[in-house]
């Protein structure tokens, strides 16, 4: 799939993703391959936590999603309760790259679905871990 | 209370859906609306929640009671987090 296409799918995520972001408070941003998610509990802090979505193999893999911490690159920065415990870190819900490939490699349950398992999909899961974390 | 019809958003994991409704309809009857449209299982309805503004909405009060507004974004989403 040449990169023109592969942005667009991207782009449509991310415009789907975005009829949602007033009510979670999020912002997000383009980046190449990957978009960032500035990400904070919607009632209780004015805490954000930077999600980096890496879209690299688009849409054959899962995105990859991780917290970052400032520089945009190093894994850091997770709300609490969220990182997985295992390696790589990630998170473990339906539709992270980290979670079919790695943390439930081989479970028919959870395979890769992009029809299912949206940007938006995987965000307000996401953001429930998030609230959950924090409480409250 | 006089009832008047509110134009709303309902969010949902799976996509939007914009309608007007009665703002004397119970939060309740709102939900079950919202999730026989996105066509989810009715018998999981207790597993999801209605919010506004990261508020969970009381389901025996009303959209007027609550103080709902015309043009709201009101999120369909999952009570707990998803176990797997």
């Amino acid at each position: 799939m040449d990169a023109e296409t592969i942005h667009a799918k991207i782009d449509a995520q991310v415009t789907d993703a975005l009829k949602v972001a007033g009510p979670f408070k999020w912002q997000i941003q383009k980046d190449g391959f990957s978009i960032f998610v500035n990400m904070r509990h919607r009632r209780k802090s004015d805490h954000t936590f930077l999600l980096k979505v890496s879209f690299d193999d688009y849409p054959q893999r899962a995105p990859s999603y991780v917290f970052v911490d400032g520089d945009r690159r190093t894994p850091g920065g997770w709300p609490p309760s969220v990182k997985h415990g295992s390696n790589p870190p990630g998170i473990c819900t339906p539709g992270t790259r980290e979670c079919i490939e790695h943390y439930h490699r081989g479970d028919a349950k959870y395979q890769w679905d992009p029809n299912k398992y949206t940007l938006r999909f995987v965000l307000m899961e996401i953001q429930r871990m998030l609230e959950k974390g924090i409480g409250g | 209370m006089e009832n008047h019809k509110l134009n709303l958003t309902i969010s949902s994991a799976n996509g939007d859906w914009e309608d007007n409704f009665p703002n004397n309809q119970p939060v309740h009857a709102l939900k079950t609306r919202a999730i026989a449209h996105f066509h989810m299982d009715p018998s999981q309805a207790d597993q999801f929640i209605l919010t506004y503004d990261g508020l969970t909405l009381d389901e025996s009060r009303t959209l007027a009671e609550l103080g709902i507004p015309d043009g709201a974004i009101i999120i369909l989403e999952r009570k707990d987090v998803t176990k797997i």
